[in-house]
């Protein structure tokens, strides 16, 4: 059971993200990877991760800037292998602009959140969508 | 005139008869004998061949003249760059390049007249009709008025017509004009006086009746074009139509050069908002987790630091904010469209109202004209102007704050009034400036981008922006925005 995967490379935001999980009840399980190029690997069980069978998450959240393959290459990959399609994929990033939402629900996330400045309001925002999603996650049976 | 003989001698110019000696002999007649004509026959071979050597070198000097005109304009359309004052602004023109009498160029939609032209609607109607019956590049006659009967109005002007196209699309003709000939000849009689027949019914030749039979063939015909003429028009297009080519590719250069340095400005700003915001934020939430954690333990001195690094990270954050916004009013195309003024400015009423409910502050929006422009820059306008009313009006113990749109001719024009601090006429030079900031203002909250960007949006516009202030009463500034007639 995997409750998230963060694909992150910022430290302080993984940070963040280990610290307001660890405040919520029940905290939820999560993985965080620190490239689109891991995240590929693991999400479609090739690579390192090949044979593994690593455990598929409930929620994908993603950085859209990353080192390697961007946020939006890992959108649509995830979107193009049937094992992954249906996964609920959020991004999470600092840009505001209207060309990368566009581009990222073009491709097939579920939602968009921007990353906000202050601990208090990214506080807020995480855990509400975390809740959110998590729960639609498990009420959904294939 | 009591003539009793008369004999011609024909001279001749490449085979065609170019003109005659008469001779006239008055008291009797006079007979010329055989050797006597052989010589003036002689002579007149002589003369012939004398006058084809003087025409020839006539005609190389002109040629050479031409050239020299030829090469003379386009080093004029080089040096001015300009194709238009290079042919028509020194002491050569693009006239002196035929034996034309007057010339027209038709060049970015304006019309040049030099030298005895018709009028500009005659010329514009001439240029319509070559337009519509033919294809062809260069167009010549020196019979207009029997191909283009309007022309008969104004043969004494151009009864010849050069014309060549510089462009069909863009309508960039030249043209040059040759008057009828008729008007130019000096008549050596009265051409009325009537042919008179004698006595015995017949009538003899004289010079009087061919005269009247040439004046026939003349009407509405003017000087033929000469091929050394044409030659040095269509070389002169080709030297015009390739600095038209130049500036063209040198525009080409620029916008490259224009669009290049915009792609960098956006990838700078990318990178500013990413790579500088996330440490930015880095800063600014671990100040907060600290308070959060750790803030019981900690005495007054403390907090008042942590609240000194937390300000200092917000306003950062601002400034990083407001130099995005200014570098993306420069860059990204404007989607213009007719804008909802009144609903715009009463939803920014709204919001300004609502931050300042503590003060007696009004907001009057007068007349409302729509206008052209690109919604989200133009909301920002009215959005940074109001707000500064509204900012520098705050220790008013009566703050007024109006709106007045008025269209006036091409442009529409909105003030926005407020009776705030004002503008010090000595600091003028920095009010529009980026990050610059007047003393008087120096103890209100901002960052000197809002005008800056004001005055950006409203150059994007082609528009203006202007103000004037009395201290303490009234301080007005202008917007105008260019009515599109689209």
């Amino acid at each position: 059971m995997l409750d998230i995967l963060y694909i992150e490379d910022n430290s302080d935001e993984a940070d963040i993200f280990r610290r307001l999980m660890g405040l919520m009840t029940p905290s939820p399980s999560y993985l965080i990877l620190p490239s689109g190029s891991q995240a590929i690997d693991y999400l479609l069980q090739q690579g390192s991760y090949q044979g593994q069978s690593p455990r598929l998450p409930n929620l994908v959240l993603i950085d859209l800037k990353l080192p390697g393959h961007s946020g939006f290459e890992v959108i649509q990959q995830v979107r193009a292998s049937s094992r992954t399609r249906y996964l609920p994929l959020v991004v999470y990033s600092s840009s505001e602009n209207p060309k990368d939402m566009r581009r990222a629900y073009d491709l097939g996330a579920n939602a968009y959140l921007i990353k906000p400045e202050s601990y208090h309001q990214v506080s807020a925002m995480m855990q509400q969508a975390v809740d959110f999603w998590l729960k639609q996650s498990r009420s959904y049976v294939p | 005139m009591g003539v009793q003989a008369s004999m011609s001698i024909s001279l001749l110019y490449r085979g065609e008869l170019w003109g005659l000696i008469a001779c006239h002999h008055y008291n009797a007649p006079r007979y010329i004998d055989y050797q006597a004509r052989q010589s003036i026959k002689l002579i007149s071979q002589l003369l012939s061949t004398v006058l084809e050597i003087r025409k020839e070198d006539e005609e190389t000097a002109y040629t050479a003249q031409l050239n020299t005109y030829e090469q003379a304009l386009h080093q004029q359309m080089q040096d001015d760059w300009d194709v238009v004052q290079g042919l028509t602004k020194h002491p050569i023109t693009f006239l002196d390049l035929t034996t034309a009498t007057g010339a027209a160029l038709l060049f970015e939609g304006k019309l040049h007249l030099l030298g005895d032209t018709p009028s500009s609607n005659e010329v514009m109607g001439i240029i319509e009709w070559i337009h519509s019956t033919t294809t062809e590049s260069v167009f010549q006659t020196d019979q207009l008025p029997n191909l283009y009967a309007p022309a008969e109005e104004f043969r004494t002007k151009a009864a010849g017509l050069l014309l060549l196209v510089l462009s069909r699309q863009m309508n960039e003709y030249l043209l040059w004009f040759k008057p009828e000939q008729i008007q130019e000849v000096a008549w050596g009689g009265n051409p009325e006086k009537p042919v008179v027949m004698n006595p015995q019914g017949e009538i003899r030749l004289s010079p009087r009746q061919s005269f009247d039979k040439w004046t026939q063939l003349v009407r509405n015909k003017a000087q033929p074009w000469q091929p050394m003429e044409v030659t040095q028009a269509l070389k002169l297009r080709e030297d015009l139509l390739q600095v038209v080519a130049q500036k063209a590719n040198q525009i080409r250069a620029l916008n490259e050069q224009l669009r290049f340095s915009n792609e960098e400005l956006e990838a700078f700003s990318y990178t500013v908002t990413h790579e500088l915001r996330s440490p930015l934020s880095s800063i600014k939430r671990y100040t907060e987790i600290y308070q959060d954690d750790y803030g019981a333990q900690l005495d007054e001195s403390a907090k008042a630091i942590f609240d000194k690094i937390s300000k200092a990270s917000d306003r950062m954050s601002m400034l990083i904010r407001t130099i995005m916004q200014y570098s993306k009013v420069g860059s990204g195309g404007l989607t213009l469209k007719v804008l909802p003024m009144r609903e715009l400015l009463n939803q920014l009423r709204e919001e300004l109202l609502a931050g300042e409910a503590n003060r007696d502050l009004t907001i009057d929006i007068g007349a409302t004209p729509n206008l052209e422009g690109d919604q989200t820059m133009v909301i920002q306008v009215f959005s940074n102007l109001l707000s500064n009313a509204v900012k520098y009006s705050r220790l008013v113990p009566q703050a007024r704050v109006s709106v007045q749109g008025n269209q006036r001719g091409q442009e529409v024009i909105y003030s926005v009034s407020d009776n705030g601090i004002g503008i010090d006429m000595k600091q003028v030079g920095k009010v529009f400036e980026l990050f610059q900031r007047l003393d008087s203002a120096s103890s209100y909250e901002g960052y000197g981008v809002g005008l800056a960007i004001v005055k950006r949006i409203m150059n994007r516009h082609q528009g203006k922006v202007w103000f004037e202030t009395f201290p303490h009463q009234i301080t007005t500034f202008y917007v105008s925005f260019p009515t599109h007639t689209s």
